[in-house]
């Protein structure tokens, strides 16, 4: 019991490790809010740690989608219910991007600038990396389920969807739930956005999603070169890691 | 021909991804500055592209010192050569964070959403282009000196660079200033140090563990990849 807890442990201790820090950033920028409040009485960023709160859910979703999705015969009944509902919390974690117009609004006032700018960029990043890792995790499902070139266009369609979603957010300040609370109204709402885009939501929409596609992807590469290192390492034992290009076999 | 250099490139095809697509970043992050300087007619926001300029430097540096790290012979003359001047202009690139703070500044002709933009994405390309090269180093150190050292190596570079961003910050003095005015800058230095502020403290304790934080978390988010690629039952005794 003990030694199959420690090897189920020691298996996903990555994930265990992603998951504790993002814990512990949390618990950062709710410190640094807090140190904030005691130290100017004033309740300023306090909305900061709600849409954080608001980033965790899309992750929490994801979380168990894909501890899930190994079960054959659960894939097509349980987790289309929970995508549907990641998809509508999934914007809160990017939007986090866009709190730092607190800082153009109220930046400085109070407390230094700088402390300000700490603040929300702890925030901002760690809604991106919640936002990024759970875009990640339901990618790896479709990808398992549909193949590769599905899960890439998943991911941009979902970047665009995404980058709409802040719009409707910070613009007309709609809310991941106002769609299942009075359904009829937000749908039209928003459809009347769609036919008659304005220019602002136009260039809004394209360039936050550029911008999106641009941090998953990097990061993407970033973390299959961790891999790559490690494949070349392990072939090569007694070369240097980094420097020798040396043959690997592509499907070990 | 293409086939060589296919097979040549292959082992290394996820790092040119990431080279490729922070040149393509950085490129964008001008040409936005572009846009803006033409929409608006002001020249405002011109520092960021000197600081993201300034931010490549160090990735540069960690690529030579890559490159010299080959030749084992030399370790030892070459790697101090190369490291030096990289731990002097690696605070660079998590520096264009702090350039946030010029949102705070209201600027009448553009909206804030696409300043907001234009700085995150320049504050984004240059917090990769640090983590990316201080990933290039510590696979330096983990090859010479082991695990352990490797990852000493990314917590003191991590806290110098809190170090080195308040220098830039508030004492605003230059990577190269150490060349030019070395007694001066180091008797200042010295000055400061044993007589430390409350908000140098906060600062760099603060800035430092944010950058470690994105260092490990990138880290381990890597390594969450490769544990669900290859499945490989790796038992403890």
């Amino acid at each position: 019991m003990y030694n199959k807890l420690k090897n189920l442990t020691y298996r996903n201790r990555h994930s265990i490790a992603v998951f504790f820090l993002l814990n512990v950033a949390c618990l950062t920028c709710i410190f640094l809010v807090a140190a904030r409040v005691a130290y100017t009485d004033t309740t300023r960023h306090t909305g900061l740690i709600w849409n954080l709160f608001l980033a965790w859910i899309p992750f929490i979703l994801a979380y168990i989608a894909h501890s899930i999705s190994w079960r054959r015969n659960w894939v097509y009944l349980v987790i289309p219910i929970i995508a549907a509902l990641w998809l509508l919390f999934f914007p809160n974690a990017p939007y986090m991007l866009t709190d730092l117009q607190d800082l153009a609004r109220s930046g400085g006032v109070g407390a230094p600038l700088w402390y300000d700018v700490i603040i929300v960029v702890w925030c901002s990043w760690t809604g991106m990396l919640l936002g990024v890792i759970s875009l990640y995790l339901i990618q790896d499902i479709i990808l398992r389920n549909f193949g590769r070139w599905a899960g890439w266009l998943f991911v941009i369609g979902i970047s665009g969807l995404s980058s709409f979603g802040i719009y409707i957010g910070r613009f007309v300040r709609l809310n991941s739930w106002d769609i299942l609370q009075n359904p009829a109204e937000t749908t039209m709402e928003i459809l009347g956005l769609v036919i008659d885009p304005s220019m602002r939501l136009a260039a809004f929409t394209v360039l936050y999603t550029f911008f999106f596609l641009f941090v998953f992807v990097l990061l993407y590469s970033f973390s299959h070169m961790l891999q790559e290192q490690t494949l070349r390492a392990q072939s090569t034992p007694e070369q240097l890691a980094s420097t020798q290009p040396t043959q690997v076999n592509p499907h070990p | 021909m293409f086939q060589t250099i296919y097979t040549k490139l292959q082992p290394f095809k996820f790092r040119l991804t990431v080279f490729g697509l922070l040149c393509g970043s950085s490129l964008l992050s001008v040409v936005l500055f572009r846009v803006r300087t033409i929409l608006s007619g002001s020249d405002d926001y011109t520092f960021l592209v000197w600081n993201l300029f300034l931010a490549w430097i160090p990735l540069g540096m960690a690529y030579a010192a890559s490159s010299f790290a080959k030749k084992r012979r030399y370790l030892f003359i070459t790697m101090p050569l190369a490291v030096i001047p990289w731990l002097l202009f690696f605070p660079n690139s998590p520096y264009i964070l702090t350039d946030l703070q010029h949102l705070s500044h209201l600027r009448p002709n553009i909206p804030v959403w696409f300043d907001m933009l234009l700085i995150n994405w320049f504050a984004w390309t240059g917090i990769l282009l640090g983590v990316f090269s201080l990933f290039l180093m510590q696979d330096i150190v983990r090859n010479a000196f082991g695990r352990i050292a490797g990852w000493l190596f990314v917590i003191t570079v991590g806290l110098l660079s809190g170090l080195g961003i308040y220098i830039g910050r508030f004492l605003r003095w230059n990577s190269w200033d150490i060349l030019f005015h070395p007694l001066e800058r180091l008797r200042d230095f010295l000055y400061y140090a044993t007589h430390p502020s409350l908000q140098s403290i906060i600062f760099i304790s603060v800035f430092s563990s944010f950058f470690i934080f994105i260092y490990i978390t990138l880290y381990a988010f890597g390594l969450l990849f490769q544990e669900q690629t290859h499945h490989v039952p790796q038992e403890i005794k």
